[in-house]
């Protein structure tokens, strides 16, 4: 007992005695020169910023001195701010708006991100291939007040082309912006379709990091394209999907602000069907322009979405480490 | 623990060193020269001749009160959330115009005027209609420089005089909304394509109420004659409104209100011909359908009917403020130089109609001038955004009759009982806040008819319950009573 | 198990202008052991992934048992192919890598443990079944990929470059492994290699193949002794065969440099004479291991006896590689290592003129 005790600790010990601070800090130096812009811009605009979140807590008044002066004057008022968010009807509404959707947007995104990698992947034609990248990319980097025009000219009332294909069939027109029953459809195909290429072209350089051998082995081994698939493709895909989604449950209370409040126009009568956390949140209080409850209220969906990765992560490392996040 | 606290001081120490440069170079700037610079923060974009403007202006600056001026525009779109964040990080400007007036005002974001305002600026604060004195009171103190301009309002329907010609439609009875439907059926038969009546996201029917926080919010005083105008209420649960509402529902059932109305907020410009009618709020200064009628670019172009009587409403008093910074350096020189923007016609005229013998050029008779070519709106600033309205010179269009009526109407229009009344709604924000959501929700689609009121408005009361109507009204109600019990 | 039919197989690839593979003719034999070898780029991995139906035949036909094989789906061609990477598939464990082929088949579940068993057992994986790929040595992963092809019970086995990603020691275990288990399922194997040593210790046949086109066909020992050219001759056996360029004078040749002279034996002297290469110039072909110091063995062969400085000795434990020179033309021989020798020494060799072999100095085809 005794003699692997002792072997224990000397082993400890030997690992202990790496180099010195100063001499890894020397050979280290080129690559911490290349991390020191992106720390101090990390610690500038991330880390110190975290402190301020105390206004979340705080009745801001400003001060003649400044910001810092002002946080330091203001009294405190404990979760006063946090109440809106809870204390009326349609906390139940944004809250439910919000993780339906995002997780509507979650496994969408997931599913058809990863089709659209495999067929490209499959595809031999790499210009054809680089012409649906570009085609599918494209949106990623529209403005959602462009695609809320866009949305516009296919269903505006009066001039819309849906609206006018409809009455040109002897249908009856629709008003789109107060018709909620076809607002969750419309929001899901245009969050899911504005992100679809950015999230497949990851999934498609991780499809072409796949030994291009496993495929013939498993052509060999009998596997039609499908199979081959199912068994080579997507279980390498697997650690970056279950990133992906880990991410994307981090943001679950943080809903695309643009999607929501542009494409429906900010329309009274869809808000039962577009209210969600960062809409509300905006409506109630642009008025006010209070700074404690805004604070409160990007507080709380960090504090959820800290939560909730946490969890997912937990699970995954249960059921897969290699998956995991750390 | 130890290591922690290290790290909080050495945070402590990087952001006291940022403040302590920022504040070197703001008092460094400040110092340079004897004739200080002040800055102020505008709405609206950059006049194309900025520089020639602002040379004057300077001029007359630096000789009444060794100052200078520059301007930072920000664009009406951006002014709102650009302006919060000035605010609140503390930089040290020196006049604004006001944001968010009241709410600001209370968390400490300008500096008091109260007795400032008599002593450097005592000119222009006597020439001030006490409307906007009394109007621009919170908590008893005064906050603005207000322009004198606009001080009562009257909601009136503007009618596309081609229209009228064009096809012969008497509009002298038109005095409501009722009284509109007729002319509006009328229009609709021969111009289907033309908006008959122009109501879009932000549309608010005239029902006779003034409201103390804005019309958005479903807190309202009654200004009727013989109306209760000791009470706060839900201006929808009144017959009055909810008539009203119904014939907006009317007429966007019929299609004479656009079908997109609740989202759209397109403008219809004045001088299109894409419109017959619409709601617009005149003033004295407009000196009746001259100003309309100016924006439309045709004489005459323009005939409004009044659909209200005229009142000098908080909202108008509030129209436009200057305000000084708490956190400014030069607080008297900055009243200073707003007294003299608002005083002095040779500088004010010189801003707002632009260059002199480019723009304009003075007549034979006092205080009259003729435009030249070289007017324009980008090479000039607006009146209602500048300066005391009644030290500007008129064309020779506007005669000494109008002018007259001008002063009478003024001297005569009621004032809103709720007049001066900024309640504090600290300890209801919460409850503010929900209710702003629900009336995001409502108040469009009922105000531009685009929804039925009576059922509407029932959801609406149901949703406002549970938000805490009756606390905030209730609240509001108890600083009106003492308010009027104050005055 | 299988008769297998190469005729006249071309591969041209899109974009390239010359064939990577030309004219390939081969007839393989039930139950044979045939590698290809050849230098990379030779056209011997093609070759085999056309077999394995990988990629398409550009002319010619591919039969097996005497059916056209060129447009049937690698599945449908009975074989079993193992990957120079392995080709593992990583999420899977080292049963459902074996099992993947059958499952895929939906043969019966008894049936495949009873296969992966076997597999298991003739190349010692039972132990290893649960683990992943990346769990394991490169040894393990080879005996893996060999397991997946043993489950299919495939009629043909096609190996390429298998070996190549192992050190020294587990190459040469892991070919008696290969070779053995040939012997045991007593199927067809196609062996790609570009090692002459793995070639010559394991083929039943081999193929060399230079730039797509086959050199030779034979045994072992066929294209070690008779190999129709200078490159066969060259390429196979280590370390490669010596040749001096020289000319043929009555029955003795010189080389160019007039420095070393060595008679021909009659009867290859009689076939040069033959081919018309009398006073002719000719590459002349000696292997290290036919050049030889021993005392007895320069008197035997007293009519080819050569001087040399030594440059270099090597001793392999019984054997000594000397390199020397003579002239300008430095060449190997591997001696007795009893007979020690030192570097700048001047010695005598002898050659034994039965086993040279000479090439046409232009074609370098084989001449006698």
């Amino acid at each position: 007992m005794q003699g692997v005790n002792s072997t224990v600790k000397a082993k400890v010990k030997y690992k202990k005695r790496h180099p010195s601070f100063a001499s890894r800090f020397k050979s280290n130096l080129p690559l911490l020169l290349f991390v020191i812009p992106g720390a101090i811009w990390m610690i500038f605009f991330f880390y110190i910023p975290i402190f301020a979140n105390v206004v979340a807590f705080q009745d801001f008044h400003f001060s003649a001195g400044g910001f810092l002066e002002s946080l330091r004057t203001s009294s405190w008022v404990g979760f006063k701010n946090f109440e809106f968010l809870f204390s009326s009807n349609a906390a139940w509404v944004i809250t439910r708006n919000t993780l339906l959707y995002n997780l509507g947007f979650i496994v969408l995104n997931l599913i058809i991100s990863v089709f659209f990698a495999i067929v490209m992947s499959q595809l031999r034609n790499k210009r054809l291939i680089k012409v649906y990248q570009t085609s599918m990319l494209l949106p990623y980097f529209l403005s959602w007040v462009v695609i809320s025009y866009f949305v516009y000219a296919f269903i505006s009332p009066n001039q819309g082309l849906i609206n006018s294909l409809l009455t040109g069939s002897g249908g009856k027109a629709i008003s789109w912006y107060n018709a909620p029953q076809y607002w969750p459809f419309i929001l899901l195909f245009i969050g899911t379709w504005k992100s679809i290429g950015y999230n497949s072209i990851l999934y498609f350089a991780s499809a072409m990091g796949v030994d291009p051998t496993l495929y013939e082995a498993a052509e060999i081994d009998g596997a039609n394209k499908w199979q081959q698939i199912k068994h080579v493709t997507i279980p390498a895909l697997v650690p970056l999907m279950t990133l992906m989604t880990i991410l994307a449950i981090g943001n679950i209370f943080r809903a695309d602000f643009g999607l929501f409040y542009q494409v429906p126009q900010n329309s009274g009568s869809l808000y039962n069907v577009t209210s969600v956390l960062d809409t509300y949140i905006f409506n109630g209080l642009t008025s006010t322009g209070d700074i404690g409850m805004s604070s409160a209220a990007a507080l709380y969906q960090s504090f959820v979405g800290f939560v909730l990765l946490m969890i997912s992560n937990a699970v995954v490392r249960k059921i897969d480490p290699d998956s995991a996040l750390f | 623990m130890k290591r922690w606290v290290k790290g909080l001081l050495a945070t402590a120490a990087v952001l006291g060193v940022g403040l302590t440069i920022a504040g070197c170079s703001s008092k460094k700037a400040a110092d340079s020269s004897d004739t200080k610079t002040l800055t102020m923060y505008q709405i609206g974009d950059k006049p194309k001749n900025y520089d020639a403007l602002m040379a004057k202006t300077n001029k007359i600056l630096k000789k009444k009160a060794n100052a200078k001026l520059k301007i930072n525009y920000i664009g009406f779109g951006d002014y709102a959330k650009k302006m919060s964040v000035i605010v609140s990080s503390g930089e040290s400007y020196d006049i604004a115009k006001a944001d968010n007036y009241v709410v600001n005002a209370q968390k400490g974001a300008y500096a008091d005027l109260t007795k400032l305002l008599p002593k450097y600026a005592s000119k222009a604060y006597k020439s001030l209609d006490p409307a906007y004195i009394q109007g621009n009171k919170v908590n008893g103190k005064l906050y603005a420089m207000p322009i004198n301009a606009n001080v009562y309002r009257t909601q009136t329907i503007a009618f596309n005089n081609s229209y009228l010609k064009k096809y012969n439609i008497d509009i002298s009875k038109v005095n409501s909304y009722k009284t509109l439907e007729p002319v509006l059926k009328k229009i609709h038969a021969v111009e289907p394509n033309v908006v008959a009546f122009k109501a879009t996201k932000g549309f608010v029917a005239e029902s006779g109420f003034d409201y103390p926080l804005t019309d958005k919010m479903p807190f309202a005083v009654d200004i009727t004659d013989g109306g209760n105008a000791n009470k706060i209420v839900n201006p929808y649960d009144s017959a009055r409104t909810q008539t009203n509402l119904a014939y907006l529902h009317k007429f966007y059932q019929k299609g004479y209100i656009p079908q997109d109305a609740a989202t759209n907020s397109k403008e219809y410009g004045l001088s299109s011909k894409t419109w017959f009618a619409r709601q617009e709020l005149v003033g004295p200064y407009d000196y009746g359908n001259q100003a309309l009628s100016t924006a439309s670019g045709e004489k005459n172009g323009i005939v409004t009917k009044k659909i209200s009587t005229p009142l000098k409403t908080t909202g108008q008093a509030q129209m436009f403020n200057w305000v000084v910074s708490n956190s400014s350096q030069n607080k008297e020189l900055a009243v200073k130089v707003l007294g003299i923007m608002n005083s002095d016609p040779e500088l004010l005229n010189g801003l707002v109609w632009g260059e002199e013998g480019d723009a304009w050029e003075k007549t034979d008779q006092k205080d009259k001038i003729k435009l030249l070519k070289g007017y324009a709106a980008d090479r000039s600033m607006g009146a209602w955004m500048t300066g005391d309205n009644s030290i500007l010179y008129t064309t020779t269009d506007v005669t000494d009759k109008m002018i007259k009526e001008r002063k009478d109407s003024i001297a005569s229009a009621k004032t809103s009982p709720i007049l001066g009344f900024n309640p504090d709604t600290s300890k209801i924000k919460t409850q503010i806040t929900n209710i702003q959501n629900v009336m995001n929700q409502y108040g469009d689609q009922l105000n531009t008819g685009t929804a039925d009121p009576k059922p509407t408005i029932k959801k609406m009361n149901k949703a406002l319950k549970t938000a805490g109507y009756d606390e905030v009204r209730a609240e509001l109600q108890k600083q009106y009573d003492k308010f009027r019990q104050s005055k | 198990m299988v008769e297998i039919k190469l005729d006249h197989i071309y591969k041209k690839y899109a974009g390239n202008d010359n064939y990577s593979v030309t004219d390939f003719n081969l007839h393989i034999k039930d139950h044979e052991f045939i590698v290809f070898v050849g230098p990379s780029g030779c056209g011997k991995s093609t070759t085999i992934r056309m077999i394995a139906g990988l990629e398409d035949i550009t002319d010619g036909e591919l039969k097996m048992d005497g059916k056209v094989m060129n447009e049937i789906a690698p599945k449908d061609r009975d074989i079993a192919m193992v990957f120079q990477n392995y080709a593992l598939y990583p999420n899977m464990t080292v049963y459902d890598n074996m099992a993947f082929s059958l499952k895929i088949q939906h043969v019966n579940k008894a049936e495949i443990k009873k296969r992966v068993a076997n597999a298991a057992e003739i190349l010692g994986l039972e132990a290893f079944l649960d683990r992943k790929p990346a769990a394991l040595s490169g040894g393990q992963r080879q005996r893996v990929a060999l397991g997946r092809a043993i489950v299919r019970e495939a009629k043909l086995f096609l190996l390429d470059e298998p070996l190549s990603n192992l050190d020294a020691k587990l190459r040469v275990s892991m070919r008696a492994q290969i070779a053995q288990l040939h012997q045991r399922l007593k199927t067809n194997m196609i062996y790609v290699t570009h090692d002459q040593v793995e070639a010559m210790t394991m083929a039943d046949r081999i193929v060399l193949t230079k730039q797509g086109e086959i050199q030779q066909v034979g045994t072992p020992s066929q294209l070690y002794n008779q190999p129709v050219n200078q490159f066969v001759a060259g390429f196979m056996g280590s370390p490669s065969m010596n040749f001096f360029e020289g000319e043929l004078h009555e029955n003795r040749f010189t080389t160019l440099d007039q420095q070393l002279t060595v008679t021909v034996t009659d009867q290859k002297l009689q076939k040069l004479r033959d081919a018309g290469y009398a006073n002719q110039k000719v590459t002349m072909g000696i292997r290290a291991e036919d050049i030889h110091t021993g005392p007895d063995l320069l008197e035997k062969m007293a009519d080819a006896k050569v001087q040399a400085k030594v440059d270099v000795a090597e001793l392999l434990g019984v054997e000594t590689m000397l390199y020397v020179t003579n002239g300008y033309q430095e060449f190997v021989a591997k001696v007795n290592a009893q007979n020690t020798h030192r570097p700048d020494e001047i010695i005598t060799l002898a050659f034994d003129m039965n086993r040279a072999h000479f090439f046409d100095s232009q074609s370098q085809v084989t001449i006698a």
